[in-house]
């Protein structure tokens, strides 16, 4: 079409009326002709002022629970605490609440003196994830599948932090990124496993996965992915290639499903180790 | 002082939509739920598919958060035609799904209905402007907008030549620019 013709059709363009061929000659046109560009950007507001104009609508019930309840059941969304989530309550800020993570944790931690700080504050977390375990028998036969595994994760997780030599790490939360996000590695230095235990962190929307990564001080490997449950909840084995004595710093970022081979967005959270 | 969801702007939200945020997105949604169940049933004109084109609206929402981009332009419209080709997939993946040829339009058009999030003056010049359209003019605009037509496709339903409907196009859109400048 000559420039005489896609001015014309401009209009038609901003309506979604034209023809597929007609679509592309004009797509190519107004990436080289600033005239028909500006003209298009006032057709187009002409358009975007027909969608928006439409007289207000009551809207009908119960349309909000149902978005909830599809992004439960869709593949790779994360299982929110539908419970609380759907309650009125639902607008309290959970970036801004006061956390009882940490009060929790300080109590429990108190009688517990004779465990070392780092092992002390794991059984605190492992306390308050068994907890939501307990909750969660309640729920549906598929739910009672994926806490039987967790309770064997967490089994191997006890017998893990019972070794000699093991120590815990607690992670730093970027505010930013993850405001409420917890997190702790155990970790034995002369051994390649290592688990990482999380709360709290952000369910993530479908096509993202959290990917660990750690680094030796010059280069970078991936340690694994993860998605978390209802409550923002991981506990993640992480195997490395050689002893995690080797490596300086853990750290986590949200990469897209099957990772990446560099972190390519900001950490959520971390620590040297 | 803890900020709360409802005081936050929309390009607050979505950054915290992007960051996994669910209860951002029911906050989103509560803002925006009525324009958009409104147009997606101004354009499929049944509530259940309304319904439907509406929540997909909202997981597209939740899944593309990352990608809006507010220098290119305000929520409102990436969410209405985000709404808008919800609704149109829906009438293009099902042919038996009835084509309303829009003479009726006028009709449904509530001029003094309130605009809750919108500048509503505006837009109300703007239905007006539409409502004032010639029935031909509006008829040919709410078949390509609304039902997502081409003008040949629309030539064919009307069983008009296809150069009148391209020109009956022209003339209503037009029309409408003048509508928004002289506002």
């Amino acid at each position: 079409m000559k420039h005489e013709q896609i001015e014309e059709a401009i209009p038609l363009y901003a309506l979604d009326a034209v023809n597929r061929r007609e679509h592309q000659e004009i797509e190519a046109h107004l990436e080289t002709c600033q005239a028909c560009l500006d003209l298009f950007h006032e057709y187009q507001q002409v358009a975007t002022g027909l969608l928006v104009s439409q007289p207000f609508l009551p809207v009908p019930a119960g349309m909000e629970e149902r978005l909830l309840q599809r992004l439960d059941s869709s593949p790779g969304a994360v299982l929110p605490g539908s419970a609380s989530n759907t309650s009125g309550a639902i607008y309290a800020p959970p970036y801004a609440a006061p956390l009882p993570w940490e009060s929790r944790l300080r109590g429990w931690l108190a009688p517990q003196r004779a465990l070392s700080a780092g092992l002390a504050a794991v059984a605190a977390l492992l306390l308050v994830m068994n907890g939501v375990l307990l909750w969660q028998l309640n729920q549906t036969q598929q739910q009672v599948q994926q806490t039987t595994t967790q309770s064997l994760q967490l089994r191997n997780l006890i017998s893990e932090m019972s070794q000699q030599g093991s120590r815990t790490i607690v992670l730093q939360a970027e505010p930013a990124v993850a405001p409420d996000g917890k997190a702790a590695v155990i970790i034995n230095p002369d051994t390649t496993e290592a688990y990482l235990l999380v709360q709290s962190l952000p369910k993530l929307p479908q096509g993202r996965i959290y990917q660990i990564w750690l680094n030796d001080g010059k280069t970078r490997i991936s340690g694994g992915l993860f998605n978390v449950d209802a409550n923002g909840q991981a506990i993640v084995k992480i195997t490395a290639p050689v002893p995690l004595g080797n490596y300086k710093v853990l750290g986590i970022t949200v990469e897209p499903d099957g990772g990446s081979p560099g972190p390519t967005s900001p950490r959520v959270i971390g620590n040297n180790l | 002082m803890a900020e709360r969801l409802q005081d936050l702007t929309d390009e607050r939200l979505m950054g915290l939509i992007s960051q996994g945020m669910q209860t951002a997105l029911v906050e989103i949604h509560s803002r925006y739920i009525s324009p958009v169940y409104a147009l997606t049933l101004r354009i499929l004109q049944q509530q259940h598919a309304a319904e439907d084109a509406s929540q997909e609206t909202f997981l597209r929402v939740w899944q593309k958060a990352a990608t809006f981009d507010p220098a290119r332009g305000s929520l409102v419209a990436w969410l209405m035609t985000i709404a808008r080709n919800e609704a149109i997939a829906i009438i293009r993946s099902n042919r038996r799904f009835p084509v309303m040829l829009g003479e009726d339009e006028q009709a449904t058009i509530d001029l003094n209905a309130p605009g809750k999030y919108l500048q509503d003056t505006e837009w109300r010049d703007l239905r007006l402007a539409l409502v004032n359209l010639p029935a031909e003019q509006r008829q040919v605009i709410e078949l390509a907008y609304f039902r997502g037509m081409t003008h040949e496709e629309i030539a064919a339903v009307l069983k008009l030549p296809p150069g009148t409907v391209k020109s009956r196009i022209l003339l209503g859109m037009r029309k409408l620019r003048l509508a928004l400048v002289e506002y």
